[in-house]
Parts: structure tokens; C-alpha cells; sequence
């Protein structure tokens, strides 16, 4: 599980300062180590690695063109991370866009609940077209990152309670349409014990 | 606090009980109501498995060495912009989900034909974008357009080294005897680096096909990326070009 916190802050700072004075070489370092975490981040919304990449390129662009404004309150990763975020959220609404109304339409009207043999990852890949945006882009920095809840709205620049928010709507929309995952999970809730570290 | 709330304000916590960063006092806390609350014992089990479900992202073939060289592109057609006016080369062509990001900076003004109200106007504007095209050439060779006047790409501008059939990088605790094994078994020797990035130009020893070696190289966990110096004949090759790199 990747935590903010696992991150060398100096060694991101110092980077970032470099890139600030238009160091390539230190903007090469850091697209190095954040490009497997993004790319990562990235991977759920669309399988083409071309348009991974654009996202993180873009990303990588604001940062070089934007280090000097960079303030030593946040954590660089946080900041990053956030710039990503914002990237992502707008071309994942450009291509919502550019979907015809009439696939639209007939994504809303099709069944969400895939095959019974699929596996939950599977599931939760059809159940993901019925989130919003923002909360599909909250719950993998929740659970394909490990972000905590600060962590989350420093990087979505969102206060703590929207981020709460989105993630209890986000479980709902899901349990209603997954209802048969839902109800694997309630037998199976009743059988086991909760208690413990998960 | 009333339970209403109290369950209420608890609930929204077990996204990240189940990822394992909430606080200890909220921790502990939450755990005490999940004693008490089967509701919220039903929505525990329902997060982990969306947790379970999230955890392994989708297969995706990491190549940070062409992505990272593109962006280059993407900031040397910047730099050439800022310093020449807006008649430069196409960065790159723009992808289906490219978000418009600095896009207002790195694509060039595209001039119409039918703006250029005279023939001779055209030939001026035309030496103009050569002029601007030639600067931008020797810029690009010699880094002077970059800011950092002394950086070289990883992957491209590099003068290469003569046979030079591969480079890549290896870890920086790679002792020399398991390079040199490494080397010998994939019929490659060193012919220049490590570069100030750390890259290795590599020629060939024998007569095996170069996408052999680069398979080989990239079996080893000491090699963090590999990379023809040319297209190889195998289909899709570049879509493997890059190897991870170290998180």
C-alpha cells in the first residue's frame, strides 16, 4: 500500500526546487519516480497505455512550468499528486463528452451487473460507469493508493467532509448495483468476525 | 453525541479502516462500534471487498524511457516556441483523451495559406519558419534552448556511440562481474557511458538478433530500462521498450 507519507519529502523538495531553476535532469528524476504510481492511478480509467501516458505527460508538463510557485506548506507529492488528479478529472470529462448520446444512453439503460463468474475486479470495473468522476478518482486514491482521508483532500483540494461524502455515495451506487457482490458480502459478513487490523 | 450520529459519522470512516490510515483514537473508536452495529458491520465487509477488488490495478506495460522522451519533446518544442515565435514543429499529434494542459503553450500556431495575402509575403514568412526550424535544430543539438543548457534526454540527442545497438540503465549496485556476465550472456559489450543519466551504450559481440538481447537483458532485476537504438523488426517491440522502474 503506497502512502504520501513513504515519500522523502527533502529529496522531492530538492528535486522540485531544481526543476524550478529549469534542471531537466531533476524533472527526469521525479517523472522517474512518480511515473509507476501514476501510471498505476491512471490504469483503471482506460487500458490504453497511450492515453495513460498523455495524462502523466501533461502532468509533468504543469510541473515544470509551474515548480517555482510550488509553496513548502505541502507535500510535494501531495501537490503532484493533485495536478494529476485535476488532469485526469478533466479528460475523464472530455471523454464522457465525446461519447455519443445514444451509447450514453444505452450505458445507463444496460444492466451493471456483469456474469456471475466474473470476478470482483471485473464487477467493479462495470459498476465503475455508474460513479461520478470524482468518486471514481477518490476510491482508487483510497484503495489502489492507500491515501488517507487528509491525504485524499489535500491532493482533490476538496474539504474532508465532500471527500467523505463521495466515497459513502460511492459504496451506495455500487451496492445497488452490484447487488449480487453486496449480497455475497452480507452472507458472508455474517458469518465472519470484523474484528482485527484488516 | 446521539447513536444516529454517532453511526452516521462512523460510517463515512471505514473506507479508510479498511485501507489502514485512519488514526488511532478514530480506530479505536470506530471498532467499538462495529461491536455494536450491524449495519455497519454489513458496510465493513462490502468496503473490503471493494478494497480487495481495487487493490491490484488493471495489467498495464510500464514504458516510463518513450513516455519520458516524449515529454522532452513536448518541452523542447516549448523552449523553441519561447525563443523563436510561435512557427515551430508539431510537438506531438494529439491523443484521443490528451487533456489541454499547456497545450496553449506547446502547439504552434497553425498559419492558414490563405492569411498570406502576397506571394512574396508567403517566401518572407517561409524563410521565417526555416530560420525559426534551423535555430530550433541547433538548439535542440547542442541544449541550448533548454534551460538547463547542460541536459541530455535519456533516450534521445545523445551522440551515440558507434555499433551502439542498445542502452540502458542498470542498478546502481550492480557489481561489475555480474554486469560483465550479464553482458556476455546476452552477446553485448559496453562501447560508451554511463552517461551523467546513468545510460550504457551497448554493441553486439555476435550475431544474435538484437530483440534477443534485449529480451535477455530484460529478464535481469538489475536492468532498469533497455532499449534498441532502432526499430526492431519484431511488431510491437516498442510497446516493450521500457522496463519499470523502481518505485
Amino acid at each position: 500500500m503506497t502512502s504520501l507519507a513513504k515519500t522523502p519529502p527533502r529529496a522531492d523538495r530538492e528535486l522540485l526546487r531544481a526543476v524550478a531553476d529549469g534542471d531537466r535532469r531533476a524533472l527526469e528524476e521525479l517523472y522517474l519516480g512518480y511515473h509507476r504510481r501514476l501510471a498505476r492511478f491512471l490504469s483503471r480509467f482506460s487500458p490504453r497505455y497511450e492515453l495513460i501516458e498523455e495524462v502523466i505527460n501533461d502532468t509533468f508538463l504543469v510541473v515544470w512550468q509551474s515548480a517555482d510557485r510550488f509553496r513548502d506548506a505541502s507535500q510535494v507529492s501531495t501537490w503532484i499528486m493533485g495536478i494529476a488528479y485535476r488532469t485526469a478529472l478533466k479528460s475523464l470529462r472530455r471523454q464522457k463528452h465525446h461519447q455519443s448520446a445514444t451509447s450514453l444512453e444505452a450505458a445507463s439503460e444496460q444492466s451493471c451487473e456483469p456474469a456471475v463468474e466474473a470476478e470482483t475486479r471485473d464487477w467493479l470495473q462495470q459498476g465503475f460507469k455508474v460513479l461520478s468522476e470524482e468518486q471514481r478518482l477518490t476510491l482508487e486514491l483510497a484503495y489502489g493508493l492507500g491515501y488517507s482521508l487528509e491525504e485524499i483532500a489535500a491532493v482533490t483540494e476538496s474539504p474532508v467532509g465532500t471527500v467523505k461524502a463521495r466515497m459513502f455515495h460511492a459504496r451506495e451506487k455500487l451496492r445497488q448495483c452490484l447487488p449480487r457482490l453486496a449480497g455475497t458480502v452480507e452472507e458472508r459478513a455474517a458469518d465472519s468476525s470484523w474484528a482485527g487490523v484488516p | 453525541m446521539d447513536s444516529a450520529s454517532e453511526h452516521a459519522e462512523i460510517n463515512e470512516l471505514l473506507s479508510w479502516y479498511v485501507n489502514g490510515t485512519l488514526e488511532s483514537r478514530d480506530r479505536e473508536r470506530l471498532e467499538r462500534h462495529l461491536a455494536a452495529c450491524a449495519l455497519c458491520r454489513e458496510d465493513l465487509a462490502f468496503e473490503r471487498t471493494l478494497a480487495a477488488g481495487l487493490a491490484n490495478a488493471p495489467a498495464v506495460e510500464y514504458m516510463p524511457a518513450p513516455s519520458l522522451r516524449r515529454l522532452h519533446e513536448r518541452l523542447d518544442a516549448l523552449a523553441a516556441d519561447s525563443a523563436t515565435g510561435p512557427a515551430m514543429p508539431q510537438a506531438e499529434p494529439q491523443a484521443p483523451m490528451a487533456t489541454d494542459v499547456g497545450r496553449g503553450q506547446t502547439a504552434p500556431a497553425r498559419v492558414p495559406h490563405a492569411r498570406f495575402a502576397s506571394r512574396g509575403l508567403l517566401a518572407a514568412s517561409l524563410a521565417g519558419v526555416a530560420l525559426a526550424l534551423t535555430y530550433w535544430v541547433v538548439a535542440h543539438l547542442e541544449g541550448a534552448a533548454s534551460p538547463g543548457a547542460d541536459y541530455r534526454t535519456v533516450t534521445m540527442n545523445a551522440p551515440r556511440a558507434p555499433r551502439t545497438v542498445i542502452r540502458a540503465v542498470f542498478a546502481p549496485n550492480l557489481s561489475v562481474g555480474e554486469l560483465q556476465r550479464m553482458l556476455d550472456d546476452a552477446g553485448l559489450r559496453i562501447v560508451a557511458g554511463p552517461t551523467e543519466a546513468g545510460v550504457y551504450s551497448l554493441a553486439a559481440t555476435s550475431s544474435r538478433p538484437v530483440s534477443e538481447s534485449l529480451a535477455m537483458l530484460r529478464q535481469h532485476e538489475a536492468v532498469r530500462f533497455a532499449e534498441s537504438t532502432e526499430p526492431l523488426a519484431t511488431p510491437g517491440a516498442e510497446a516493450s521498450a521500457g522496463s519499470p522502474p523502481p518505485d
